[in-house]
């Protein structure tokens, strides 16, 4: 059977790997639950488990949460602790479970977990969806990235357009005939 | 002021080097433990630590225990070759950081020295050319996603400068070779990339290359791409379907497109749909494309450039044009025609089409720069290039797609007796739909880093056929129907497991209870238990086989098949 590999030359990076490490503090995550447009205040909690313990995070609206702006509809609630890639985590929302799974938390750093409620004929329901800065409302249309995106790319185009003017006007003014030489030598 | 080309070179080295220091930020502050870049580099880890046990037939022992893994199709075979050719055992994980940190700059330089040649752009707006290639687009995507071996390629800007010197006037042989060379290259690098560089040549012969290059690049090119393609035929498929085939070929095709959106910039809403592609062009370099029919000369060299970038977008759209991944309606597109099964099951990802824009639009945006900067005082191009770098990292959202990831290997695994390791974890339902292959690629990294083979096949991408997850689906109904507990031993140690890693973590609690128990009584008390690198592991020996007991394999067929 072949013996565990190490070589010498891990030992020192990985030494320096975990002195001087970006993963050398504790987990944090953040609970938001967005909530219908319109809903009535819900009683919403957060269950984590750590060492075989169900930890409760209470979520909030009310501004009582670092980082939460009072009355958006996106509850939330916070959780530290030690560095784990793997979180059993079950949502409540008015003593109902809406959503139990085991959450993949291996960025370690601050993580944001979301779920969007919504109401049917069955009652509340909860889904999985993009976490969401606070006060940042529903928001959550990829056509954003159209307008951003080519927001900005149109102020490029404006910018390379003035500069394109004021080439041929210092054309014009050095009395020059537009010498196109880029590109003329490989064709 | 006069650079010698030797120091231009170093500058444009330097801006490589730190924009992409910032481009996949904070993996420059711990390169040695950390991973920064998505999913894929799970896998990519293994494949590097996989890369010295590999024998000439493309097998390896280092996965699919009992059996041997074939990697005849895995992901790169040129990043294998590279390794191989590395003394010792490097740390795999510093080998991810340095394909991240140093392929885009090679690539980078690669692409400038293509548009100095081809498109007489003059430094420093040959730069634009290399940021285009380097960081923007497909590669930002490919970081995001973590098959980081495409990061470096070099070749396909190398190939497009060598077939387009084999047109020119004084073209020669050697070009050809050259260009059958750097074709080959992108190959090995990737399937994809080698399908992008046939993009590249086949549009090249619209210019009519020499008869003498032709030769020579066919003289080349041709066994070695007959020789690679007679290999990957013999190599067992990697991945059959993905986790969304069932939903047709057309939905496997259209989740590796790309979008107007997703060429537009990155928003965090975007990646709310499973697999989106989101390869962010870049604004400026789109600006000056858009000018250039007004700048360089008209109907000029160029336009063979643009239209080569123009190909690439079009066909990274897939089957159907949409605005964004989100929204059902659309144009049917290009690959509406010609889509199949077997089509959507080999090529899943058009969105790769888009290897040979970044290049292509980036020597066109130099060229341009270079000939406006002839015109105007070269300093009202400066807002361009700071635009260009900044869109590099912020555009593409790369600031805030990556994210630390310790990548260190859990102490338990050095507990374990040596032999081959049985990770043992349940089947896990529900969101994220890929749970089960991150669960395997972990493992997978683990397994680079403990040497050890394990019973995963790694570089799978259909979930629950690999042998782990039959034998972990064997010994769960034994633990979970009550069957002896002496028998699920006696299974693992016919099949030559010398140890079963355990992570009690992922199971609902009465079925952890039912199985710890099951083990205990099995495999006696765990020799190990660790809490570090983020995972809850139990380490169980396994007793070796009886003497004269069945060989591992034979043994396979009398438990699990």
């Amino acid at each position: 059977m072949a013996a565990p590999r190490y070589h010498w030359s891990l030992a020192i990076p990985l030494l320096v790997g975990a002195l001087w490490s970006p993963c050398a503090q504790a987990q944090r995550l953040l609970f938001q639950v967005l909530t219908p447009s319109g809903q009535r205040a819900v009683q919403a909690e957060v269950q984590v488990e750590v060492d075989g313990n169900w930890e409760r995070i209470p979520l909030a609206d009310d501004g009582s949460q670092k980082e939460d702006v009072p009355g958006d509809g996106i509850y939330m609630g916070w959780h530290e602790g030690p560095y784990l890639r793997h979180h059993a985590i079950r949502l409540l929302v008015d003593d109902q479970e809406l959503y139990y799974n085991l959450e993949k938390t291996e960025i370690d750093d601050t993580l944001r977990i979301g779920w969007s409620l919504s109401e049917g004929p069955e009652g509340l329901s909860a889904q999985r969806s993009a976490a969401l800065r606070p006060g940042e409302m529903p928001s959550a249309n990829p056509a954003m990235s159209l307008i951003a995106g080519y927001g900005w790319g149109a102020l490029c185009l404006l910018y390379v357009f003035g500069v394109l003017i004021l080439a041929k006007t210092t054309d014009k003014t050095a009395g020059k005939t537009a010498g196109k030489t880029t590109g003329e030598s490989a064709e | 002021m006069k650079l010698s080309p030797w120091t231009r070179r170093a500058l444009s080295l330097c801006l490589y080097t730190l924009l992409s220091m910032a481009w996949s930020w904070p993996l420059a502050s711990a390169p040695f433990s950390t991973v920064v870049s998505g999913f894929d580099s799970w896998g990519t880890l293994w494949l590097i630590s996989a890369s010295d046990s590999v024998t000439l037939t493309g097998q390896s022992t280092a996965g699919s225990w009992p059996f041997v893994q074939d990697l005849g199709r895995s992901d790169s075979v040129l990043m294998m070759m590279l390794l191989r050719l590395l003394p010792g055992q490097p740390n795999p994980v510093a080998v991810l950081s340095g394909f991240v940190l140093l392929g885009p700059v090679l690539s980078a330089l690669a692409t400038e020295f293509c548009a100095e040649r081809c498109l007489n752009a003059k430094w420093p707006w040959s730069i634009a050319a290399g940021i285009s290639a380097g960081f923007l687009g497909i590669a930002s995507a490919t970081f995001v996603d973590g098959q980081v071996y495409a990061l470096l390629n070099p070749w396909l800007p190398l190939l497009a400068w060598a077939w387009w010197q084999a047109a020119e006037p004084e073209g020669k042989a050697w070009h050809g070779v050259l260009a059958g060379v750097f074709w080959f290259l992108c190959l090995l690098t990737t399937a994809y990339v080698g399908i992008a560089a046939t993009v590249v040549v086949l549009l090249g012969f619209l210019r009519f290359p020499k008869a003498r290059a032709t030769l020579g690049a066919a003289a080349t090119a041709l066994p070695l791409g007959l020789a690679f393609v007679w290999r990957f035929t013999q190599g067992e498929l990697r991945s059959q379907a993905s986790p969304f085939a069932d939903q047709g070929a057309r939905m496997a095709l259209e989740l590796g497109s790309t979008q107007l959106s997703t060429l537009a910039g990155w928003v965090p809403q975007l990646e709310a749909e499973p697999n989106a592609v989101v390869a962010p062009l870049g604004m400026v370099i789109l600006a000056l494309v858009a000018v250039a029919p007004l700048v360089l000369t008209r109907r000029g060299a160029w336009m063979w450039w643009a239209g080569l970038g123009l190909l690439g977008v079009l066909l990274s759209f897939g089957p159907t044009l949409r605005l964004d991944p989100s929204n059902p309606m659309g144009i049917p597109w290009l690959w509406r025609p010609i889509i199949s099964d077997e089509l959507a099951a080999l090529y899943r990802f058009p969105a790769r089409m888009l290897w040979v824009t970044g290049p292509a639009f980036g020597v066109i945006a130099a060229a341009v720069l270079t000939r406006l900067s002839e015109r105007v005082n070269p300093w009202l191009l400066a807002p361009l290039m700071l635009g260009l770098s900044i869109e590099a990292i912020l555009l593409t959202g790369n600031a805030w797609r990556s994210a630390p990831v310790p990548a260190v290997m859990p102490t338990a695994y050095a507990h374990a007796p040596p032999g081959p390791v049985l990770d043992l974890y349940p089947q896990i339902a529900g969101p994220p739909v890929d749970y089960e292959l991150y669960m395997m690629d972990l493992t997978c990294a683990w397994a680079g880093q403990h040497g050890r083979p394990v019973a995963q096949r790694c570089l799978e991408t259909t979930p629950n056929v690999d042998p782990r997850a039959k034998l972990s689906a064997e010994l769960h109904h034994q633990v979970l129907s009550g069957l002896p507990p002496d028998r699920t031993a006696q299974m693992l140690s016919e099949l030559g497991f010398a140890a079963v890693i355990w992570r009690p973590d992922a199971y609902v609690i009465n079925e952890r209870v039912a199985v710890r128990e099951s083990l205990e009584q099995g495999l006696g008390a765990p020799l190990y238990e660790g809490w570090d690198g983020g995972e809850h592991l139990l380490v169980y020996g396994v007793p070796a086989a009886p003497p004269g007991a069945l060989a591992p394999t034979q043994a396979w067929t009398q438990w699990i098949d």
